[in-house]
């Protein structure tokens, strides 16, 4: 008993330590560069110099398209799922198949999805019907790495909703019902605002991995050197996690870049602690609201 | 339709998965008196409850058929305004549930979705309901609390209010008191004498001393069939069919 005890114990110690040390190392070796310039100003000289601001700017707006591309479809999916679809039909077996097999694939097999179904299919389909051929949106674009990443997290925010809605008690909704309510109704005034949280947490897991996946927007819209911000859904973009790869990867002066790369790595980090965070505060406001 | 009966049950038949839940009831059921269904488990109680306010509709392996005449007018067919009989035929369920949030929002959640929103008009019904259901009191000062701070017997005659609150002409009550303590079962019974008065009631009770306490008249269900039908007081006292004489003194259920 006490062995078990002592191994159980020991496990949780390595998970910490392994937590620590990984954070202490970019923490400590990162740190010195995290300056106001370094924050809010762009490269310059190769990278050697300045800033990394238009890929915070990039991150930040990707997730943000992201999140607006994938929570109305996952959640409505979702309901369609638990609220209407009849219980026992073979279409529901055969989407819950889909979404699970969705799930384990491969993030760089969706980036490589995306660059043949929406930069040269969707893309070019646009650029034929509406501008007349000229090369606007069949071309790498934020609007593709954002659609391409909105699908990467689409299963997780499908399955957390889902599972949220079936917490509630089906007597709620029997309880609307004899109330007079309508299906929508009973839907979106008793089963929704009691599972929000559940489908924040759907949300919240969304966003980590939009911060932090690189490969679906390898080829879809992420650039290393951009001198404009992006503006327009059909700009490409710089972003972090990218920006690492690129450093890490094909730096010429590994000297000099090293302890930026460190920097970019902690303010990743940073960044998608805060959009965690505020995520976070949000359901808990919810949760205390329902309380109310 | 006599003048007297709200309710006219004809050749209502429900089936599902091969399974006769309830086999060809007939009967009337009369204005401003209570009316206790009494019988065993699996007698068709509660479905037949479901069928008059259409809550059999939510299972679609369920088979109605024959004729539920409310007001004179077969609630049954296909052209019925199922959501205005729902408010009109109020259900309480055997364990209150509380919706997450205010007594007050509780209240008034079945008027919103009517879309009544005039907050003096919620007001006034809300007190009225709360009044009539013997909760005023407790909680006229606690209506923005959270309702999991009322006790279950209380949470229980909030339940009632808030049938009460769309002004429902029949209410039907699946054993309300089941999982109650003594007075707050006596608290909903007084409730219920009060409220005959101006409504219609129909209570779903395992508890063959409360059908007698309580209720006008009385019917024994079993197996799905209506076996006796009478006047509560003759009922007790003078069982016509045997099954109904074991049943009401305990000798099985």
């Amino acid at each position: 008993m006490k062995f078990f005890y002592f191994l159980t114990g020991l496990a949780c110690f390595i998970i910490v330590a392994i937590v620590f040390i990984v954070v202490g190392n970019i923490i400590y070796l990162g740190s010195g560069n995290i300056t106001m310039e370094f924050l809010t100003k762009a490269p310059e000289l190769g990278m050697t110099k300045g800033g990394i601001f238009p890929a915070i700017f990039g991150t930040v707006a990707l997730v943000v398209l992201m999140t607006i591309a994938v929570i109305p479809v996952g959640v409505l999916t979702a309901i369609y799922l638990n609220e209407y679809a009849p219980k026992k039909s073979k279409l529901l077996k055969l989407l819950r198949i889909a979404l699970h097999n969705l799930a384990g694939v491969p993030s760089i097999v969706y980036g490589l999805f995306g660059l043949g179904f929406f930069v040269h299919f969707i893309g070019t389909g646009i650029d034929k019907i509406f501008y007349g051929g000229n090369i606007i949106f069949g071309q790498p674009a934020i609007i593709w790495a954002s659609l391409t990443m909105a699908m990467l997290t689409l299963p997780t925010v499908v399955v957390t909703t889902e599972e949220a809605l079936q917490s509630i008690p089906d007597s709620y909704r029997e309880v609307a019902y004899s109330l007079g309510a309508t299906k929508i109704q009973m839907i979106f005034k008793v089963v929704i605002p009691n599972s929000i949280s559940g489908i924040l947490t759907g949300g919240i897991l969304a966003i980590s991995r939009g911060a932090g996946e690189v490969a679906p927007i390898m080829f879809t819209g992420a650039a290393y050197y951009l001198p404009y911000l992006p503006t327009r859904l059909n700009d490409q973009f710089m972003e972090l996690g990218y920006h690492i790869y690129v450093m890490a990867t094909q730096s010429p002066d590994v000297e000099i870049t090293k302890p930026i790369l460190y920097s970019t790595v902690l303010v990743l980090f940073v960044l998608t602690l805060s959009l965690n965070f505020i995520a976070i505060l949000i359901r808990a406001n919810m949760r205390a609201s329902m309380r109310r | 339709m006599e003048n007297n009966i709200k309710i006219k049950v004809k050749n209502l038949t429900v089936k599902y998965n091969s399974i006769i839940a309830l086999d060809n009831i007939n009967f009337n059921i009369y204005k401003n008196k209570i009316l206790a269904i009494i019988g065993p488990a699996k007698s068709g109680k509660t479905t037949f409850l479901r069928c008059l306010n259409l809550l059999y509709k939510l299972n679609p392996e369920i088979k109605v058929s024959g004729e539920i005449l409310f007001n004179n007018v077969n609630i049954l067919s296909d052209n019925t305004e199922v959501y205005e009989i729902r408010r009109k035929i109020g259900m309480v369920f055997a364990l209150p549930v509380p919706l997450p949030g205010t007594i007050y929002n509780n209240l008034a959640f079945g008027p919103r979705l009517k879309g009544i929103k005039n907050k003096k008009e919620l007001d006034k019904i809300i007190q009225q309901s709360l009044k009539a259901s013997f909760l005023w009191d407790e909680v006229k000062d606690r209506l923005n609390e959270p309702i999991f701070n009322l006790s279950g017997g209380q949470q229980q005659r909030l339940c009632l209010a808030r049938v009460l609150v769309l002004q429902s002409e029949v209410l039907l009550l699946d054993e309300p008191c089941s999982g109650l303590d003594p007075v707050s079962t006596a608290k909903i019974e007084e409730a219920l004498q009060e409220l005959k008065k101006e409504h219609t009631i129909i209570l779903v009770t395992n508890n063959v001393k409360q059908a007698a306490r309580v209720s006008d008249l009385s019917a024994f269900f079993y197996l799905g069939k209506l076996i006796e039908y009478d006047k509560t007081s003759e009922i007790f006292a003078n069982p016509k069919n045997k099954q109904t004489e074991n049943y009401i003194m305990g000798k099985f259920g």
